[in-house]
């Protein structure tokens, strides 16, 4: 596909517009003859919204959680995503055929590259063995780390199987790799807890690659945001190359990855723009709002345009000439749920009798 | 065992307030303290409700004219052959999040002389508090009776007192979702006791749409609608979530453009506020249904009113996002709606009907669903008889009095 | 008759029966031939074959068949 053999961040951000754009019509075009469910969606919902990448016909994401949305016949279905979630939440269920799956794990090498170079380099993983270890059900965290694990060789578990620094393991890799590049991939909270907080001072991590995720909610209460992070890993390990990144099940391969001025930069094949959360039209670049994720590369569910319940904000396109172009993001946080009167499992009446 | 207690003798865990519960003495129905204990809290609450609507509702409803009423309601249920007792000790399970249900519980068989023991869940609300705060200051301030007759006990999900209590009780009433009224069956009663539940129900709006159209003021039966729906962001039991339209395709589709467009300026003009993530899952439930329910048209006003448009009666009663989203509906006669009620169904608003035409519905009905049909603006007005349940009957025993002889056959 | 090496990188790695149809193995077709055995067959090939594949090596080893081919743009005769 030519946006994703392109150079990533390379292009102006008009001329990726329109190229995007056509892809993503011919999925909405593909989608709506394969998906029984998603043209109904259409026939209700309308199909023609206006030009950019707005005109799109979007779906909220709570659809792949109550529906299984299939653009392939069942016999092509390869494997089947789900997002994380805590019981009792409902997960997406994200159906993948091998096209889709290859075209997402090649869109993430692309990505990566960028700030990893062509190599499969050695890569400490910031997590234990165990959480690729139950092969039958797999948890979101593990398919991450799995879907990095393309990009690196000698792969090595920072932390042991009960969840602790393994000091000897990291000390080995090092010792082995340490004086040459090298990746180091885990979530962002893991990284935190196990390795600023557990690790300590002992290790030069000064040749390393840091590419993290998962999100801040779960350092926000220790008020750890992306730059004291960078600040303290920098000072503690001299581990300077750090990019986050934001992506989802519902669009695995479609990252958001944090270039060198600290924005999440979309790549070529996907964009994203912000919804205002009461009118739903775009909203103006530098205000909160509602994430709307795009990526031509799912064609075995119709998830190529998806409203997150993610808040954020979109900032002016990045200069090309610079490494990183594409449109700017910062990642806010999750809407806040709220709970409702009388909802659920309760029973409401009464009132009203004075009004 | 710590003693989770917010109104109830220090210290007393499940095994001592059920003793309590077994050995203090039941009151008299309508006695003068527990009228007047009524009338103080329906002042209290109506200076301290402030502006919000179920506090002010619940005053309304424990003023003295209304308790005049009740005690009016009652002495007519009973006669010299027939007399009507308290039952005894009555447990009472609130529901979590609607604050104001506990006391409509409580005080209805508070009047009529029960001892009674109120669960309130750990999760209760801001409201709850306020109304604990003003009963501990009037029982603080004179109510003996009352206070004596009456424990509050604030618990989370702990068996142990659910067990104690319920094994002490004369009557359980549940007030919750099906899962609270499963959670708390599993806790036996006494073999004499008797059990309410108000587990989750359906409600509808059913009108006639040239009746409608005809309407001299139809801003004030929309504003009804509104209170009807929005006040309790359409998730209590009693809110309507499916309106029918009864008339021709053309009435039909005249009267839902002019009602809901109506809705749509009154809600937005009310301010009904709609958060984000509220407007999200709205968004997601409408998208799903389009998937599971016999859609044919989606208006989506604005974040606060998305209507439905279905062709069929489908299966509106599923798990539903709350805070004004509706199925419509068009059927030509009233009368067309009885295959579709179930079990589930509760409460029908209506306009446009006669009274022998409501009746008619309930005769065609037979029991099959619908326990209370009212006219637009009432859907949330609490009433003695709830879910078929006359409360004053159900919160009493009869006793009946015989001095006739019976002569041999 | 030559014991086929990358067959036998295969069968050990992912633990196959001794029966196996080489023409149809691939990746996700059998239990066996999982994501996290797929990065375990990578390293034993590259450590019995003395090759460093590159990604595009890893995320294109599909089938039995690919990595075959994969060797031989290596310049190894597997």
């Amino acid at each position: 596909m030519n946006l994703l053999d392109l150079p990533q961040y390379g292009l102006p951000q008009a001329e990726k517009e329109l190229l995007l754009r056509a892809e993503l019509d011919r999925l909405t075009e593909h989608h709506r003859a394969h998906c029984p469910e998603y043209r109904r969606l259409l026939t209700i919902f309308g199909s023609a919204r206006g030009t950019g990448i707005a005109g799109v016909p979007w779906l909220p994401v709570s659809v792949f959680k109550t529906h299984r949305l299939l653009s392939v016949p069942e016999s092509e279905v390869f494997k089947t995503m789900t997002s994380s979630g805590t019981t009792g939440q409902r997960v997406s269920r994200i159906v993948l055929d091998r096209a889709t799956a290859q075209r997402q794990a090649q869109a993430l090498v692309a990505i990566m590259a960028t700030v990893l170079g062509p190599d499969r380099l050695p890569m400490l993983i910031v997590d234990s063995p165990a959480v690729v270890g139950d092969r039958r059900q797999m948890s979101a965290r593990g398919a991450g780390v799995l879907g990095m694990a393309a990009l690196g060789r000698h792969h090595t578990y920072a932390l042991d199987t009960d969840m602790r620094v393994d000091v000897t393991a990291i000390r080995r890799f090092l010792e082995r790799f340490g004086d040459r590049p090298f990746l180091m991939f885990g979530f962002t909270y893991m990284v935190w807890r196990h390795l600023v907080t557990e690790l300590g001072a002992q290790a030069d991590l000064s040749r390393g690659v840091l590419v993290h995720s998962g999100g801040w909610k779960a350092l926000q209460a220790q008020a750890v945001d992306n730059p004291t992070f960078k600040r303290v890993l920098r000072e503690r390990f001299g581990l300077t190359r750090v990019h986050n990144f934001y992506g989802m099940v519902e669009q695995v391969g479609s990252v958001f990855l944090e270039g060198d001025d600290g924005y999440l930069h979309a790549p070529n094949f996907a964009d994203v723009l912000v919804r205002d959360p009461v009118t739903w039209e775009p909203a103006p670049n530098g205000t909160v709002g509602v994430l709307e994720v795009v990526s031509a590369l799912p064609t075995s569910y119709p998830g190529h345009a998806i409203l997150t319940e993610d808040l954020g904000v979109v900032h002016d396109a990045g200069d090309p000439a610079t490494g990183w172009g594409g449109t700017r993001l910062s990642v806010v946080g999750r809407l806040p749920r709220v709970e409702l009167r009388g909802c659920g499992d309760t029973h409401a009446v009464n009132t009203g009798a004075a009004a | 065992m710590t003693a989770p207690a917010v109104l109830a003798e220090p210290q007393a865990g499940p095994d001592g307030t059920a003793a309590w519960m077994r050995a203090t003495p039941t009151g008299r129905p309508f006695d003068a303290e527990t009228v007047e204990f009524a009338g103080a809290l329906s002042r209290r609450l109506g200076r301290a409700g402030g502006r919000v609507p179920e506090l002010q509702a619940l005053a309304y409803w424990t003023r003295p004219g209304e308790i005049r009423r009740l005690a009016a309601d009652f002495a007519a249920l009973e006669n010299d052959g027939c007399l009507l007792v308290p039952r005894g000790t009555v447990f009472h399970v609130p529901p979590s999040n609607v604050d104001t249900i506990f006391v409509y519980s409580w005080l209805m068989s508070a009047l009529v002389g029960n001892r009674n023991v109120v669960r309130l869940s750990d999760r209760a609300g801001g409201h709850t508090e306020l109304i604990v705060g003003l009963l501990r200051e009037l029982l603080d301030e004179g109510f003996d009776g009352v206070r004596d007759a009456l424990r509050i006990v604030r618990y989370g999900h702990d068996d142990t007192w659910t067990a104690a209590l319920s094994a002490a009780c004369d009557l359980r009433v549940i007030w919750g979702g099906d899962s609270t009224v499963d959670t708390i069956r599993r806790s036996p009663l006494p073999p004499h006791a008797t059990e309410l539940t108000f587990p989750d129900r359906f409600s509808l709006a059913v009108m006639r749409a040239p009746a409608y159209l005809a309407a001299p003021d139809r801003d004030a039966l929309v504003s009804r609608f509104r209170a009807d729906a929005y006040m309790f962001d359409q998730r209590a039991c009693s809110s309507p979530r499916l309106v029918v339209w009864v008339g021709s395709r053309a009435e039909a589709a005249l009267a839902s453009e002019d009602f809901f467009g109506r809705l749509a300026t009154l809600v937005g003009a009310g301010g009904y506020p709609v958060d984000g993530s509220l407007a999200v899952s709205k968004l997601g439930y409408v998208y799903g249904a389009v998937l599971d329910q016999p859609v044919s048209a989606c208006r989506w006003y604005d974040n606060a009113l998305a209507v439905l448009t279905v062709e069929r009666f489908g299966q509106p009663r599923r798990e539903h996002c709350g805070g004004g989203v509706f199925h419509e509906l068009r059927l030509d006669a009233l009368n067309d709606l009885v295959p579709h009620i179930e079990r589930r169904d509760q409460t029908i608003v209506h306009h446009g009907f006669t009274g022998a035409e409501l009746t008619g519905l309930v005769r065609a009905l037979n029991g099959r669903g619908v326990d209370r049909i009212v006219p637009l603006g009432q859907a949330l007005t609490f009433q003695r008889v709830w879910d078929g349940h006359d409360l004053l009957q159900a919160f009493t025993r009869r006793v009946t009095v015989s001095t006739a002889e019976v002569l041999p056959g | 008759m030559a014991v086929d090496k990358l067959q036998t990188v295969f069968s050990e790695t992912l633990g196959l029966p001794a029966e196996v149809d080489w023409s149809a193995l691939a990746y996700r077709k059998v239990p066996e031939w999982d994501s996290v055995a797929h990065m375990q067959l990578v390293g034993e090939i590259e450590e019995a074959f003395g090759v460093m594949l590159d990604t595009a090596d890893v995320l294109g080893m599909s089938s039995f068949a690919a990595a075959r081919d994969i060797l031989s743009k290596h310049g190894v005769a597997a």
